[in-house]
């Protein structure tokens, strides 16, 4: 579902390294009328996500600098000082212990991106945004 | 020299004096007794110096066999109290093992009480007799019995003590063998280790650009205007070849770990229906592509199990996604559930070309192809480690998995999975 236009739009961070899929992900979220930031490293990433206010985050496990599950930590440790409402783990493996890990630090799901296309993406993506 | 000396004399000392009454008797005794006690002590010394005792041994028994000669003599004769004395003595030397000195032994027993009675019919003191006769025959034939006696005896101790020591041999060595076996074994457990993780980095460095690539010609294929059939086709091939790609580094990281011992099962109680109407939906659009019919059978009771729920749907999707792939155009899937005992068996049922008895055997194996659908294989997506992981997975959770299938008509892929209790919450 598109965002109604009375709506602000909702707000999507992703925090993904490699350039040319954060750059698709964030054309085709803007695509369906999403306000969408992006940053490419741990640090940027958790600067934005401490700061807050978005409703889902897409944090990927593997990032230069710091890694996602080290800024869930530092997240739980002090948290944001605007609540994000989803926090979403983006791996490329179905890596059971980073996704348990993620869990026991309170992310909502998890998306693993080679088994999505950008359409599947897209579309969960909206769940998590209902 | 001066050893011998001091051991011999002792020994011969009681012998030599002639003794008159019950005192003179028990100063005898009693240096019998200290020469004994005074063997054992030098022996002790030599042992404790790692020197060779043997000879200590021998020199013991010869001086006591030599001097219970004169004590024979001198007390009682052939009638004495010493003769016993011999007996014990043969014995003692035929422990020692060496049958060359234990004749020496015997032979000086023999000689000794042969002379004492030629010596007493000569004095006179006795009648030879037939009586006589026997006496002295029942004494030489104790003699040559305890020689017999004490050496088979000794042979008997000889052998259960080779025969311990043949254990404790077997026992070092199976210690040593299963000491190299644990080193080999660690090795071994290190290298997996290390190629577990050389799986586990090549399969992520070769994902994250595979995904890029499937991303981007998905978009294109999807997003482009003015495409051409031509150039749709071989974007298409592309696309799948790389979602092809892509599920066999996945597969190959599972099997890497399945035969590590390394897959982890992270178990919780979930509902298998919801479980497999969720991979059902995200296969239907798969499955409208070739016109197949995929349904669930409704099953009106509860059917929650203890498991991996993220595994046991790569069983789902693997064994729906294979009966997409053989069932033929506007064919039919259908998924049903049965409660079996303590077990629920899942039903994947298909009507496509079905599986000859011969392939079935090689379908759970890693890398399978069966003889029937090579080309299938090609035009489709597919690793060959699909049934091979799903059988797998099944297996650690106790269940099994099997098939059956009459060529024509269709398969049925079942599995069975042991029902748990009733702790589920739902799914968060």
């Amino acid at each position: 579902m598109s965002e109604g236009n009375n709506n602000p739009p909702k707000k999507i961070l992703i925090v993904e390294d490699e350039k040319y899929l954060r750059e698709l992900y964030v054309g085709m979220l803007e695509e369906e009328g999403y306000s969408v930031d992006s940053k490419e490293n741990g640090k940027d990433g958790y600067v934005a996500i401490k700061k807050g206010g978005y409703d889902l985050v897409l944090l990927d496990v593997m990032l230069p600098g710091i890694d996602g599950l080290e800024i869930l930590k530092r997240i739980k440790d002090s948290p944001s000082e605007k609540p994000n409402k989803n926090i979403v783990l983006l791996t490329n493996l179905s890596m059971d212990l980073s996704i348990s890990r993620g869990i026991a630090l309170g992310i909502q799901g998890y998306l693993i991106k080679s088994d999505l296309t950008p359409g599947e993406f897209t579309e969960k993506v909206k769940e998590y945004l209902k | 020299m001066w050893v011998i000396t001091i051991v011999v004399l002792p020994q011969f000392f009681p012998g030599i004096i002639y003794l008159q009454n019950k005192m003179e008797l028990a100063i005898a005794l009693i240096l019998i007794l200290f020469s004994s006690v005074f063997y054992e002590v030098i022996k002790f010394v030599y042992e404790e110096k790692n020197k060779n005792t043997d000879w200590i041994v021998k020199v013991q028994l010869l001086t006591s066999i030599i001097s219970l000669v004169f004590f024979l003599h001198f007390f009682g004769r052939i009638n004495g109290p010493f003769f016993v004395l011999f007996l014990l003595t043969i014995m003692e030397s035929a422990l020692n093992l060496n049958v060359g000195f234990l004749n020496i032994v015997v032979g000086i027993a023999v000689f000794s009480t042969v002379t004492e009675f030629v010596w007493l019919i000569w004095t006179g003191e006795i009648v030879f007799n037939l009586y006589i006769s026997l006496q002295l025959l029942i004494r030489l034939v104790s003699l040559f019995f305890m020689r017999s006696y004490g050496l088979s005896l000794a042979q008997r101790i000889v052998s259960e003590q080779e025969s311990k020591e043949k254990v404790q041999e077997s026992t070092k060595r199976l210690q040593e063998a299963t000491t190299e076996l644990q080193k080999a074994n660690s090795r071994l457990k290190e290298l997996s280790l290390l190629k577990d993780e050389f799986v586990s980095i090549a399969s992520h460095e070769l994902r994250t650009p595979m995904t890029t690539i499937k991303s981007y010609l998905w978009l294109v294929l999807n997003k482009a205007k003015n495409l051409d059939e031509k150039a749709k086709r071989d974007l298409q091939i592309a696309y799948e070849s790389t979602e092809r790609t892509i599920i066999l580094v996945k597969d190959m990281l599972t099997v890497s770990r399945i035969e590590g011992n390394r897959l982890d099962i992270n178990f919780s109680a979930f509902d298998l229906k919801e479980l497999a109407s969720q991979v059902v939906n995200e296969l239907k659009v798969k499955a409208s592509e070739r016109n197949i019919k995929l349904t669930i059978r409704p099953f009106s009771e509860d059917l929650v199990i203890n498991g991996d729920r993220d595994k046991i749907g790569e069983v789902f999707q693997n064994i729906i996604g294979n009966a997409l792939k053989f069932t033929p155009e506007r064919g039919n899937v259908e998924v049903y559930f049965q409660k079996k005992n303590k077990m629920v068996e899942v039903s994947i049922s298909d009507d496509g070309s079905g599986i000859s008895k011969k392939d079935i055997s090689k379908l759970f194996q890693k890398f399978s192809r069966l003889g029937n659908s090579l080309s299938k294989m090609a035009e489709t997506p597919g690793t060959g480690l699909g049934l091979y992981i799903a059988k797998q997975i099944v297996g650690l959770h106790k269940g099994k998995i099997w098939v059956e299938s009459i060529v024509g008509k269709g398969s049925t892929f079942i599995f069975s999975l042991p029902l748990g209790e009733r702790t589920y919450v739902g799914r968060k």
